[in-house]
């Protein structure tokens, strides 16, 4: 894996976590009462402490669920009926292992009445060297942010028990900084990348990858 | 320990008008409230810098006013004091704190008559312990439990206040000890403060900070003694005692994030309450002596105005009927208001945001005719 690659990576999501958390604290109405309802359950991440765990040259390994401690991005606003989105983010990657692991998971928040559920995926980098299921860049569902964790929706609920396995979403990355802007792209649209263009520390050449033939 | 309530202004009529409507409030009673002159106060501030220009012990020693003080009111406006130089309060309390034995200092009209911050962050480079307008000397919610209308959140019972300082100095028989440590912030914790949380206390790297015993916060951070002054051990301890507590009260629980308070933590956890979350309920908590859980609790008790928990450990205890199930958790009907201290119903309450290191900016005023909300732009639209 090239090093300055990995540190883009964490560039990216330095540069989006400063602008997003900005945009949260100054979040109202019924965003706000969906990131103040969701706080009590997940910490949001201080920007030291996500510095601190992001990988760099000397952390080639993390896993942000070790730590109870996650990334919140802007809401996103659904039709009337959904209302209002919020991705509560954790990481988990082992650079050094061959293929690298790089997992992004994303609990999108909603109040569904009084009762915040979570819609929750994971974004993942090949886990083999090609003729695996899962062998090629991909968004699957989840049910907690880590394997045999606590599920992130009430046994009862439906969503409790959603398949893990397949369907395997294939991803368009070829790459950890293509995979999180694909990441990005997922939840904002194809406009969110004029946005990371804004931050300025990520080369064209990674962009290239969004562009239509 | 000392009984005297001073109020220091450069004009006497300011000082004998609250002397006297203080008189009117109950817990008043037990301190004595005796005259200074302008002349006094004056010469005592000169004892003061003479004790500052020589580590702590004037040339020609002798007792001030400041000395013998249990509360120590003073106007921030001191154009017409006779000394040399531009005087003002905030000049006075950090002589006052860094070479005198003077107990609780309250700021008088340094930020306006009778104002409110909603930026909520307390003004902790001021020495004073609480910066109030003069209005508010005599406010009750200043001096006892139970009170009505403007009495914002973060003020302390001056009381109980005094009595806790005295005894945190009793409390630090070693400045050179780790800061974190003697507050019981383990290294996760200390890793998760924000970076204008730590710059307060100390001007370390990231690498280093964790060290930083309270001397080197009180000689080096620049939030206690002007780093070319010295002053004596015990003058230091009462520095420390001071200026670390304003660092928890206004660092560590002003955001409601590493400490947490029983209102706002109710309101996350209302499975805590004793009862349905009706108003009497929750007001009941936004008291100084509430008991809602005993683990996770900031055991250091004169070190913070009110109890408070630890919110990560606290947040993550299976114990509680809402962390083990967030899922039913039902929200509290009511907000908890800021500038009264009290709860009150959504349609009565105005949302702001606050200018806090903390996820929990979003808070409550109940806007008192007659007080100034300062920037009022926090306000929500």
């Amino acid at each position: 894996m090239d090093p300055s690659e990995v540190l883009i990576f964490s560039q990216l999501f330095l540069a989006v976590d400063v602008k997003h958390r900005q945009d949260l604290q100054e979040t109202v109405g019924a965003a706000r009462d969906l990131y103040d309802r969701v706080l009590s359950s997940h910490t949001h991440i201080g920007q030291r402490a996500l510095e601190a765990l992001l990988p760099s040259g000397t952390r080639a390994a993390g896993d942000f669920f070790a730590i109870k401690q996650f990334i919140y991005f802007k809401p996103i606003q659904d039709d009337h009926e959904a209302g209002w989105l919020l991705p509560v983010v954790s990481l988990k990657y082992d650079f050094a292992k061959n293929p690298v692991e790089l997992r992004i998971y994303v609990a999108l928040a909603q109040m569904i009445g009084e009762n915040v559920r979570f819609h929750g995926f994971r974004f993942e980098a090949p886990e083999g060297p090609g003729e695996g299921d899962h062998d090629f860049y991909h968004v699957q569902l989840i049910r907690g942010f880590a394997r045999n964790g606590p599920r992130l929706n009430p046994p009862t609920s439906d969503l409790s028990i959603v398949p893990e396995k397949q369907p395997s979403f294939s991803l368009r990355a070829d790459g950890p900084v293509t995979m999180a802007m694909a990441f990005f792209v997922s939840l904002y649209g194809m406009r969110f990348l004029d946005e990371l263009r804004k931050v300025g520390q990520i080369p064209e050449k990674f962009f290239q990858t969004f562009r239509t033939p | 320990m000392n009984k005297n309530i001073l109020i220091l202004d450069d004009e006497e009529q300011f000082q004998s008008d609250h002397r006297e409507r203080l008189k009117s409030v109950p817990a008043v009673k037990n301190f004595d409230l005796p005259i200074v002159s302008v002349a006094q106060f004056s010469d005592d501030v000169g004892v003061l810098l003479e004790r500052a220009k020589n580590g702590g012990r004037a040339p020609n020693e002798k007792e001030t006013c400041f000395d013998s003080a249990a509360i120590l009111f003073v106007d921030y406006r001191l154009i017409d004091l006779k000394l040399q130089g531009f005087f003002t309060g905030e000049l006075v309390a950090y002589l006052a704190r860094c070479f005198s034995r003077c107990g609780i200092i309250v700021g008088v009209n340094q930020f306006g008559d009778r104002f409110f911050d909603l930026s909520l962050c307390g003004h902790p480079s001021s020495f004073a312990d609480v910066n109030i307008g003069a209005v508010d000397i005599e406010n009750p919610g200043l001096w006892q439990d139970g009170w009505d209308g403007f009495r914002p959140w973060h003020w302390p019972l001056l009381p109980k206040a005094v009595e806790a300082l005295e005894n945190r100095v009793t409390d630090l028989t070693n400045l050179d000890v780790s800061l974190f440590e003697f507050v019981g912030l383990d290294d996760a914790r200390v890793n998760a403060l924000p970076r204008n949380v730590l710059e307060f206390v100390t001007r370390k790297s990231a690498a280093d900070a964790p060290g930083t015993t309270i001397r080197e916060f009180i000689t080096d951070s620049g939030n206690g003694l002007n780093r070319k002054e010295q002053t004596t051990e015990a003058f230091q301890h009462r520095v420390a005692a001071a200026r670390l507590c304003k660092w928890i009260e206004r660092f560590l629980l002003g955001g409601q994030s590493t400490l947490v308070d029983a209102p706002h933590l109710v309101t996350r956890l209302p499975s805590l309450l004793k009862g349905e979350p009706t108003l009497d309920v929750l007001n009941a908590t936004a008291r100084f002596e509430e008991e809602l859980i005993a683990t996770h609790q900031f055991v250091k008790s004169n070190w913070i105005s009110r109890p408070a928990w630890f919110w990560e450990s606290l947040k993550d205890d299976n114990n509680i009927d809402d962390v083990r199930d967030p899922w039913s958790r039902k929200d509290v009907p009511y907000r908890f208001c800021e500038d009264t201290s009290r709860f009150q119903p959504p349609d009565k309450c105005k949302e702001f945001v606050a200018d806090l290191p903390s996820p929990f900016t979003r808070r409550y005023a109940e806007r008192v005719d007659g007080v100034n909300y300062v920037p009022e732009l926090r306000f929500s639209m």
